[in-house]
Order: structure tokens, then sequence, then C-alpha cells
């Protein structure tokens, strides 16, 4: 008895699997069986397998021969439309001759009963959808399968038979994996213009399929209509998705060949002219991908992670473009301070006696403060071992950071040239994809060492803010914007998802640039257009004179006599521009062997009376008041003597705190 | 699959005993025994109690010749045998309680054994006599296509391939990938699905063509399917 049929887990998912796959009710009532073996004597008619908006498809044997065939029988409502049995018995007659393993072969077909029929060879196997349902197939199964589809259309093709409906319910697998195409030119006999068309087309409810230029009538509808039909079904097949609107690449899937993208973008094409112009094209370049398709990989947990798509790669660039310019940055940032530490020693070095390391720090503060302009940097005499060890350490790092930094962020842009290439853009979208990439952290890291160069606080936290802003909002719309491309209705237009995206995210970073350029350092460039007119290396050789001649006659003259390093003069003028700015001029022998810029007074303020000099920094009094002739200094500050008597104290941080006789 | 006289609807047009009525019968009763015996299982009899009761039913209704006109629940094979089964039951206790237990013939050979096994499965008094009938029912009538469908296969020469594909007949994706199952089959992917599709395809009709034989001609073989569905997920507390 039945009893010992082993049992299998859940007999309610069984029986519910059995009944789930009624589907719709059929939308014209099919003839039956009986009614069809008064007409076909000859055939032996088992039963009713499918049933579509144009024919109901039965399993017959033809008895003669004892040959399993399909019957299919046109909806009878068609048949009754003028000149369609004629048309019908033309198209026929010209499928009939096709023969190739590829395309279902026609055994006999004519009219009879009002029936237009087709005797077909029986394919005991499944159509592309009902395969789906199963689950999607594994990208090497699907660039099996649509070569075998590509074969039988070219043949097809060069015979003058357009298919017109290529859709996965008329590719039809044998048990043996073998392909064959169902139905060709059938959808032209129900394409009739008149109302044979709405209807047919209402019922058959497969416009995804169809080609741009079979929308619009079938004039102009050539072979090229079915390569685009292809490709959507290559694309579906793949992802398990219709490629509407802007929609992700296949090659997001994991295991599909990045080379596979450009098959299916030109297959889609919405001009025929740009689409591939034979089916054999596409088959050559799937079967060239399908080469290229990486081996299954082995049963061990370890191959399963490796199993990293182009995706994740994509994945992987864009988190890499986003962090190297963060971590780098901090590298430059130790390489900028220890600069500035340098600079400073420098500075004090030559400021060695007590008298002058006031003015020192206060140049070395002023500098800090981005009040001061160096444009030159003097060489030091020596410094100690431990001083290059404190700052020369960081000084080689961050200079190898930013080295590294630079070097990454070029690799990272030509990895995303690469990557575009793979998915399938034209020339001008990849350069734009590379852009994108290239940009995002070399204007990331532009930005910050355009604000860091300031080295004032303020600006160096804009610059990080701005570069931080640019690179997560550019990563953050691009992957919203992937997001929300496979979810986007309407059908493709004409730009591609890459170049929009491209274009999009260029002028994000672009604008990221701009921004932060503009609203951070802004008034660093303002100081260093007005001090342009003359740039204090151009007074390196003059003789004392000529340093007269350039500058006009000083408002103010300190001079300060450094035993090894010569005459130092702080020398306040009034340039070109009508500024007042004051410069640092080391005179060896008569000549200026060193020159610093130290500060510019953006607006020129009255020369104020005595006693009302407090609130001024120390430059400024020196240029009002000429060079002082004692300096003191000490916990609280510096006290300074000037020719005419007048006394000031001046605070640790160089502020004029009072000024007396 | 012509259309022809199911066994139900000969079983009811036979009139006199000894028409091919009754070998019809008697297939069909030994195709649904279960159902009976664990009906009578959680009514409360024994296990051998239990096939007793079932031997002397099937007992009775074979000896009867017109018996479909005389019972109630005329329509289904499946309701008229659970009413036929719930009678049996008053009248035989009614009959225990005054003579003793006849050894009636044994007609069919029943294992209880599987049925227990099944019985064990099932949920303990959640669920009254008529439900478990009717589950054990829908499980006899998938065993029975799931058994037929084995024999197709093995006579097509496809065992390893159908002891794989058997596991996805619920619609559970497989353990393994299907392009995995593939080599190991030495098959393609595609291959393989197509044949896990027709096998379907082939189950359900076997589905159909199983509940067929329980039906009058006048009933649906997918309304059958979808009570013995819902007969499935019902799980009815005792009352």
């Amino acid at each position: 008895m039945n009893s010992d049929a082993p049992r299998s887990p859940d007999p309610a998912a069984m029986l519910g699997q059995a009944l789930a796959t009624d589907g719709a009710p059929p939308p014209w009532p099919a003839p039956t069986i009986d009614s069809l073996a008064a007409a076909f004597p000859d055939l032996a008619v088992h039963a009713l397998v499918g049933q579509g908006g144009m024919a109901a498809v039965y399993h017959a044997t033809q008895v003669r021969l004892g040959r399993a065939v399909a019957l299919k029988v046109m909806r009878p409502d068609l048949a009754k439309e003028p000149q369609f049995a004629e048309r019908f018995l033309r198209e026929a007659k010209a499928l009939a001759t096709l023969s190739n393993p590829h395309v279902l072969a026609i055994h006999d077909f004519g009219e009879r009963a009002g029936h237009c029929y087709l005797v077909t060879e029986f394919v005991d196997g499944a159509n592309l959808r009902e395969l789906m349902q199963l689950g999607r197939l594994s990208p090497d199964e699907v660039l099996r399968i649509v070569p075998q589809i590509c074969a039988g259309l070219h043949f097809a093709h060069q015979h003058g038979v357009v298919h017109r409906d290529i859709k996965p319910e008329n590719v039809l697998v044998d048990r043996h994996g073998q392909v064959k195409l169902a139905d060709f030119g059938l959808a032209k006999l129900a394409g009739v213009p008149g109302p044979a068309l709405t209807r047919a087309s209402a019922v058959m409810g497969t416009p995804h399929y169809m080609a741009p230029e079979q929308w619009y009538g079938s004039a102009g509808v050539d072979h090229r209509a079915d390569i685009y039909s292809l490709g959507v079904v290559l694309y579906e097949l793949l992802t398990g998705r219709l490629p509407i609107g802007t929609y992700a690449p296949a090659s997001a899937q994991p295991g599909v060949p990045a080379g596979v993208d450009q098959v299916v973008q030109r297959s889609l094409q919405q001009e025929p002219e740009l689409r591939y112009q034979s089916a054999r094209d596409v088959q050559d370049d799937l079967e060239r991908q399908r080469r290229d398709v990486p081996p299954p990989l082995p049963e061990s947990g370890a191959g399963a992670r490796g199993a990293a798509g182009p995706h994740a790669s994509a994945t992987r660039l864009l988190v890499a473009g986003t962090l190297v310019p963060m971590l780098g940055l901090p590298l430059l940032a130790v390489f900028l301070n220890a600069e500035h530490e340098l600079f400073a020693w420098r500075i004090r070095e030559w400021f060695a006696d007590d008298a002058n390391r006031r003015l020192a720090d206060h140049i070395v503060e002023a500098v800090g403060r981005g009040e001061a302009w160096t444009s030159s940097v003097p060489q030091p005499s020596s410094p100690s071992a431990a001083f290059e060890l404190q700052h020369g350490l960081p000084l080689v790092l961050g200079i190898l950071g930013g080295l590294v930094l630079v070097t990454v962020t070029m690799l990272l842009g030509a990895a995303a040239w690469r990557r575009t290439r793979h998915l399938g853009a034209s020339r001008i979208q990849q350069m734009l994809g590379g852009m994108v990439f290239a940009l995002l952290p070399v204007g990331s890291a532009c930005v910050g060492l355009c604000a860091a160069a300031d080295k004032t606080q303020k600006e160096w936290l804009l610059g990080v803010v701005g570069v931080v802003l640019v690179v997560g909002v550019g990563a953050f719309l691009r992957w919203l914007w992937q997001l929300t491309a496979r979810r986007r209705p309407g059908i493709a237009g004409p730009l591609g998802r890459g170049t929009r995206t491209s274009l999009w995210l260029a002028g994000l970073v672009t604008l990221g640039i701009v921004v932060t350029a503009v609203a951070g350092p802004r008034h660093v460039t303002e100081r260093m257009r007005v001090a342009s007119p003359i740039e204090p290396i151009h007074l390196l050789g003059s003789s004392r004179q000529q340093v007269l001649d350039r500058l006009g006659p000083p408002l103010a003259i300190t001079t300060m006599l450094n035993g090894n390093a010569g005459t130092w003069m702080v020398w306040s003028y009034r340039g070109l521009d009508g500024q007042e700015r004051t410069d640092a001029l080391q005179f060896d022998n008569g000549i200026v062997s060193t020159s610093q810029h130290l500060g510019t007074r953006l607006v020129p303020s009255p020369r104020p009376a005595n006693g009302a000099h407090a609130g001024m920094t120390f430059t400024e009094l020196l240029a009002v008041l000429g060079p002082a002739t004692q300096t003191t200094s000490g916990e609280s500050g510096m006290g300074l003597e000037f020719a005419d008597g007048t006394t000031a104290s001046v605070s640790p941080d160089g502020i004029v705190l009072h000024v007396g006789k | 699959m012509t259309f022809q006289t199911t066994r139900w609807s000969l079983i009811l047009r036979a009139r006199q005993p000894g028409e091919r009525g009754e070998q019809a019968l008697g297939e069909l009763l030994g195709a649904y025994w279960q159902p009976v015996y664990v009906f009578y299982r959680r009514l409360g009899a024994s296990r051998d109690d239990a096939a007793d009761l079932t031997q002397g039913l099937f007992t009775d209704l074979l000896a009867r010749g017109d018996l479909a006109s005389a019972e109630p629940g005329r329509g289904r094979f499946r309701t008229f045998l659970r009413s036929c089964a719930r009678h049996w039951w008053s009248n035989e206790r009614a009959r225990a309680a005054t003579q003793k237990r006849g050894g009636a013939a044994l007609l069919l050979p029943l294992d209880p054994d599987d049925a227990e096994a099944w019985l064990a499965t099932q949920p303990v008094d959640t669920m009254d006599p008529e439900a478990l009938f009717e589950r054990r029912w829908a499980c006899t009538v998938i065993d029975r296509a799931i058994w037929q469908l084995e024999q197709d296969e093995l006579a097509a020469g496809r065992r390893e391939q159908f002891a794989v594909l058997r596991a996805v007949l619920d619609g559970s994706p497989p353990r393994q990938p299907w392009a995995e199952l593939a080599r190991s089959l030495d098959s393609t992917e595609g291959a393989l699905k197509v044949a896990a599709h027709r096998l379907k395809a082939r189950f359900r009709d076997l589905l159909a063509a199983e509940v067929r034989e329980t039906l009058p001609d006048e009933v649906a073989a997918g309304d059958e399917l979808q009570e013995l569905l819902t007969a499935l997920h019902k799980r009815a507390p005792l009352s």
C-alpha cells in the first residue's frame, strides 16, 4: 500500500504550492478537448497545458506517428478578424521553414473548423518565467541560456523573421537545458491595426519587453526590436527585476561579470541604431563574459567570504575614498604644526637676547594668529638634536603622510575610472566618474590644505568641517541615489544612469569645494592680495638706500642688533596700495639677507595722540612712536622707553597696556 | 488524461453487490483506512480496538450493496466515510456492551505502526476526532500522490534526481544552491530547474487525479484540494 511512502516535512505547504499555481482566470474560453477531437481526428489531444492572450496550447499525440506534439490554437475571435486567416497562413508558412535547434519546430499549420492552428514540437520542459519562479538562475546559467536565445534569434533574423514578442514566457527550456524559442512572429498577427491591436496588446500585457519603436506602431520595427527585448530578458534573468527607469547595474548582483552591464546597456539603447545590430554580436559578447565568470566557489566556508562581487568592490572604493582624506588630514595637520614650530624656533634663535625675545614671541604669535604672513623662512643655524627629534619627526611623518594621501587618492581615481568602465559607461561617463572619485578626496585635501595654511584655529576647523561635509554628503548622496534608482519607475530617459549620477556628484563636489574655499579662508586670500604689491622677498639683496627707494619713507623703524645674526630692522611703511605694513629685515653687511612680512593694517587708522595707544599691538606702537631706545622684559610683560622720554608697557601677548611720559 | 468515471462515481452508481463498484470500494477503503483508524484512536479506542473497528466497518460496507443511497453524507467519499465511521462507533459500542468482540475476517492488511507514528506527531487533545480524520485524509492524499510520483520517476530512471527534488515540492528553496545540486547530479542548473518544474506540475496533476477518485463527477478536484488544505491548517481546540 501507500503507507511506506516517505512523507515530506510539511504537507500543508506542499498542498498550498500545488494550489497556488492557479493564476488569474484565463482571458478567454479555450476550446474544449472534445471540440478539438472532432476537428483534429489525426491528433489525440490530451490536455490543455497553457493559455495566453492569443492562443491556447494543448499536449497531443500525432496518432499515426506516435509523436508527442503541441497543438496551438489561436484565439477564435482573433481568427474572425478579416484577413486574419490569410495573414496567419502566410506567416506560418514562413515560420515553418525555420529549422534550428533553438527555434521551436512547426510540423503543421492551417485552419480547421474555424480554428487557426499550429502543430509544433512538444517541449517537455518549462519556460523561463516558470524557471524564475523557482528562484533566480545563477549568472553562470543565465550566460549559458541567453546565448542560445541569441543563436535562435540570429537564425530567424537571417531568414527575415522577426519575433516581436521575446519574453520569458516564450523561451522554453527542455529537460536537457536546451533552449527553444516559441511563438515567432505571432505577435505581428495580433498587431494588425484596428480593434484587434488594442485588445490583443491589452491582453498580452507584456509592454515591458517591447522596444520603444514598437510602442509607436510597427512600421519601422525590425530585428533590432528583438535585441531590445533580449536585453530586457537578460537583465531580468540576472537581477529578477525589469530594467525600468534608472536601474541598478546587473553586476551589482554577486557573481555577475561587470562586462555584462555593457551588453545590457547596449541592447537597451532607445535608438535601434545604437543597439547591437545582430543577435550574433550579443551572443559573442556574452560568451566572452561567460569565460570571465570566476569558477564556482568551493563549498568550504572560506570561499564564501571571498565572494565579493563588483558591488562590494565599489563599496570598498567609496569607503576608502571617504576615509583616506579624513585620516590623511590629521597627518597634514601634524606636518603643518611641525613646520610652524620650526619657524618659531628659528625666529627665537635670531632674537636670542633677552631684550628681543619678546619681539620674537610676538612675531611667532602674530604668525600663529594669522596676523603676519611668512614668505620666506630663514635658515636656522643649527637646531639641537633633541629639537630635531621633537619637531623633525612629525615633520617627516607629515610629509610622508601627505605623499601617501596624494598617491592613494590617485590610485582611487584610477580604480574609479576602471570601475565606471566596467559598468559599461561611455568614455565621457568614465571620465566624469573618475573625476568624481578623484575630486572627492583631492578636492577635500585642497580645501583642507588651503584652510590649514592660514593656521588659525577657526579656519582649521572650517577646513576640516568642509572636508567632512563634502566627502560625507557626497558619499551619502551617491548611496541614496543608487538605492532609489532601483525603485524609480518610468521609462529610462535619454541620459544614462551613470551620466546623471556623475553629473550630480561632480556638481555637488564642486559646489562643496567652492563654498568651503570661499567661506573658510576668505580673509586669508584677501590679505594675500593686499600684501602682494611688494613681496618682502623682492627686497633680498637690497641696500638700505634701495629699501628706502622701494618702500618709501618708513613710518617707523625698530632696529635691533643681534650678535651673530647681523642687524634686524622692523620696518613699518605705507605700501603702494596705501596700506600700512610692517616688514622685518635682516641686514648683513648693509645688505638685506632675510626679509619677513610681519603684518598689514587693513584699515589705516589715524595716528592716535599720546596716551591713547592702549590696545594697539606692539608692532603698531613701534610704527607710531618709532624705535625704542630701551627694552626691558619681565614676567608681566615688556617695558619700552623711547627717545622722547615716552614709556610703554606691553602685555606678554603683545598688546599695549599703557603709554605715558 | 481524458475524462473517465472515477471510482467513487462508479461506487455511487452501483446498485447491486458484486458489480464493479465493490472492487472499487475495496481499493478506496484500502487506501483510506488510516483516517478511520486515527479517528477511532482519538475517540479513545485502543490500538487493537481501533484496528478491529476499522476492519469491522469496512467489512460491513463491503457486504452492503446499495450503500451510497443508504447512508448520509452522500457526496464525497471523504464525508461519506467519516459519517459512516461515526455511526459505526455508536453502533459498535452499543453492541460491544452486550457481546464479546467478534473476530471479523481480516480483509485488509492494516499496519497500525505507520498510523501510530503519524499520530505521535500530532498535537495531543487540541483536535477533535473529525478534524483529525480530515487531517489524516489530506496527508493520505499527499502521500499517495508522492508515492505515485516516485514510482513514475523511478520508472523513468530518475531516482537520484527525485531524491534531490522531492524536498522542493513544498515550495521551499533547496538547501544547497541549484547550481551545486545540478553539479552533483551531473546536470545543468537550467535542466534541473526544468525537472523541478515538471515534477511540481506532475505532482499537481497526481493530487488532482487522486482526489478525483473520491469525488462524484460534479465536484471539481480543486475544490476538494482547497478543503483539504483548510483541514491541514485548522487547529480547532477540543470542545
